[in-house]
């Protein structure tokens, strides 16, 4: 396997799971906030269907 | 005031659930089967660099446009994309455009869930004793083996195979995928597909983990072919070739790869953002969706396939099986499993992983049209879920029939899963930066997200994914059109029936966009009646004093 082979793997691989780590981090956290502040919005959107 | 019949489930549950459902909408074969087919044939590591450029300014931007469009529909009460384009497109025209995002799902269900079927009865197979390659032979009389029965699994011998002589057990395994897909459309949005996606969606990475794993760990299985091993597949997959970034079909192939690995322009993420709540964020939301498939994609079909490949059928043989999905993941793959320790076990692991991709992505293709038929024909859950499966049996069986080649799939899945997918992408990133207003589409996707759309975007939609689209859409037409034209006046000229696949399917799809246009009338005069706002007039209108400060607050 060539460096560039390695290198390119690394990093292709590297950022997509970086990302959707990043990505499921912030959602998991900033659930956890909504679940202790309820949205304003819910209550109208719920009557309306 | 919806002016419909309200479904079960209307909302999602969480907002896990909704990223899960439309991320498992978007990882299906071609993440596991096409991308490192593409790769490889198109630079290797060095096919990465368009394909993420593509990812930045066309997938993540038209992903964004169909979150922030969708959502605001479902506000206004709507979840058809006709409705939703109607609205954003401030009339008719965009609304009649829309009647494309349901015929899109509604037609590549139609052999989706054939594939599906193929995937399930794999597994299946595997699960009880493999699918009769024959270990000792040689790899050339093993790939014939595995291509016979891929014949005789998907009928493309000859029409109508499938259904002579009693019940073929293809004919049982769509059977199954059938009744499992509306079993969970019947159960509504948060019970059946959120519900079923929260569950699938780590269970398919798990699978594709445990898989990985095993190829990574593969190292030489036979010593007397030294040059089989892992680090060979994996070079052959990721050694860049720079000279291919010199070909616009390279360029081509990565934008097309990330256009459809990320189901934008399908007519799903507009409706599954549709039943989100007012505040609920679509930004991180759709972000999150994109970076899961890309997840998917890239580290785990990316580091499995071709390596697996490699390592046990060699380059020469590799290379000759990479051209297709169907190819690469039915001819392929099983004389892989067929040469592996324990093949048997991986397979089936294999196997059901792409029949979970499948099946979360053919859920989303029909919860779009249950939706458009709910609210344009005022039809009940119930009512409107046993059209949808009385239209998909039709579908489905005119598929089964007209398998000869697997021609009237292709015809389908060209004219309808990638050519109407550029027209319905091209309305909905118009309708979103040129019609609605790029600044007011901006704004409505900002309105309770967790993050800010980097201010780039702004010029990016605008000007930049327009451009790439069209440039990318006249590139395709320019490479891909003329056979696909040719094979349907061969079949209009020819005597042989059994020619006219093409012209047949042709047909079914004149006959759904016949259906569905009148359909989308029906329910343009029926939305006006019950006095709904279906041009968005209403956000012509400069807002209140007051809303227009809630806004900027947020």
């Amino acid at each position: 396997m060539t460096p560039l082979a390695v290198l390119f793997m690394i990093v292709a691989v590297g950022s997509v799971v970086l990302l959707a780590a990043w990505c499921y981090y912030r959602v998991l956290f900033e659930r956890r906030e909504d679940q202790a502040a309820p949205q304003p919005g819910d209550g109208e959107a719920d009557a309306r269907h | 005031m919806s002016g419909h019949a309200p479904s079960p489930g209307q909302f999602w549950a969480t907002r896990l659930g909704v990223i899960l459902a439309v991320a498992g909408s978007a990882v299906g074969l071609g993440n596991f089967l096409r991308f490192p087919g593409n790769a490889a044939e198109n630079g290797g590591g060095a096919f990465l660099i368009p394909y993420f450029i593509a990812f930045l300014l066309l997938g993540i931007p038209i992903g964004w446009a169909e979150w922030a469009m969708g959502r605001y529909g479902g506000r206004k009460g709507f979840h058809s994309a006709p409705a939703i384009l109607g609205l954003w497109g401030r009339g008719a025209v965009a609304r009649y455009f829309g009647a494309f995002a349901v015929l899109i799902p509604l037609v590549v269900y139609f052999y989706y869930v054939m594939i599906e079927s193929w995937c399930l009865s794999y597994a299946w197979s595997y699960a009880t004793g493999g699918i009769g390659i024959e270990t000792g032979q040689a790899v050339a009389e093993q790939v014939a083996a595995s291509e016979a029965h891929f014949m005789d699994t998907t009928g493309a011998a000859a029409d109508g195979l499938l259904t002579r002589g009693g019940l073929h057990p293809s004919v049982l395994f769509w059977l199954v995928a059938f009744a499992l897909n509306l079993w969970f459309l019947f159960r509504g949005l948060s019970r059946g597909i959120e519900a079923f996606c929260r569950w699938a969606m780590p269970a398919m990475a798990l699978c594709g983990l445990v898989v990985l794993v095993r190829v990574l760990t593969l190292g030489t299985p036979d010593p007397a072919l030294p040059e089989q091993n892992v680090a060979a597949g994996l070079n052959f997959m990721w050694n860049p070739d720079f000279a291919a970034l010199g070909n616009f079909q390279t360029w081509l192939a990565a934008a097309g790869q990330i256009f459809f690995s990320l189901s934008v322009g399908f007519g799903i993420i507009i409706n599954y953002a549709s039943y989100l709540r007012r505040d609920d964020d679509v930004v991180l939301s759709g972000l999150t969706a994109s970076a899961t498939n890309e997840f998917f994609e890239v580290a785990l079909g990316g580091m499995i396939t071709l390596t697996a490949a490699v390592v046990f059928l060699g380059l020469a043989a590799t290379q000759a099986n990479i051209g297709g999905t169907f190819s690469t993941g039915f001819a392929a793959l099983p004389v892989v499993f067929a040469r592996m320790q324990f093949g048997d076990f991986f397979g089936a692991v294999w196997f059901f992983m792409l029949f979970l991709a499948a099946i979360t992505s053919s859920l989303s293709m029909l919860q779009p049209v249950k939706a458009f038929f709910e609210e344009a024909l005022g039809l009940s859950h119930r009512g409107a879920t046993l059209l949808v499966a009385a239209l998909c049996v039709g579908g489905n069986l005119f598929v089964l029939w007209f398998s000869k080649g697997l021609v009237a799939l292709d015809t389908l899945d060209f004219w309808v899963g990638t050519f109407m997918i550029f027209v319905v992408a091209g309305t909905q990133i118009i309708c979103f930066a040129w019609v609605f207003g790029v600044d007011r589409g901006l704004e409505e996707a900002h309105a309770g997200a967790r993050m800010r759309i980097p201010r780039i975007f702004r010029f990016i939609i605008r000007y930049v994914s327009p451009l790439y689209l069209i440039v990318i859409f006249a590139g395709f037409c320019w490479y891909n059109l003329p056979p696909y034209v040719e094979s349907l006046v061969g079949g209009v000229v020819s005597g042989n029936p059994e020619d006219r696949s093409a012209l047949y399917a042709w047909v079914v799809i004149l006959a759904t966009i016949a259906l569905l246009v009148a359909v989308t009338a029906l329910g343009a005069r029926r939305w006006r009646a019950a006095g709904l706002d279906i041009d968005d007039r209403e956000g012509r209108l400069p807002a209140p004093a007051g809303e227009a400060q809630t806004e900027g607050a947020r």
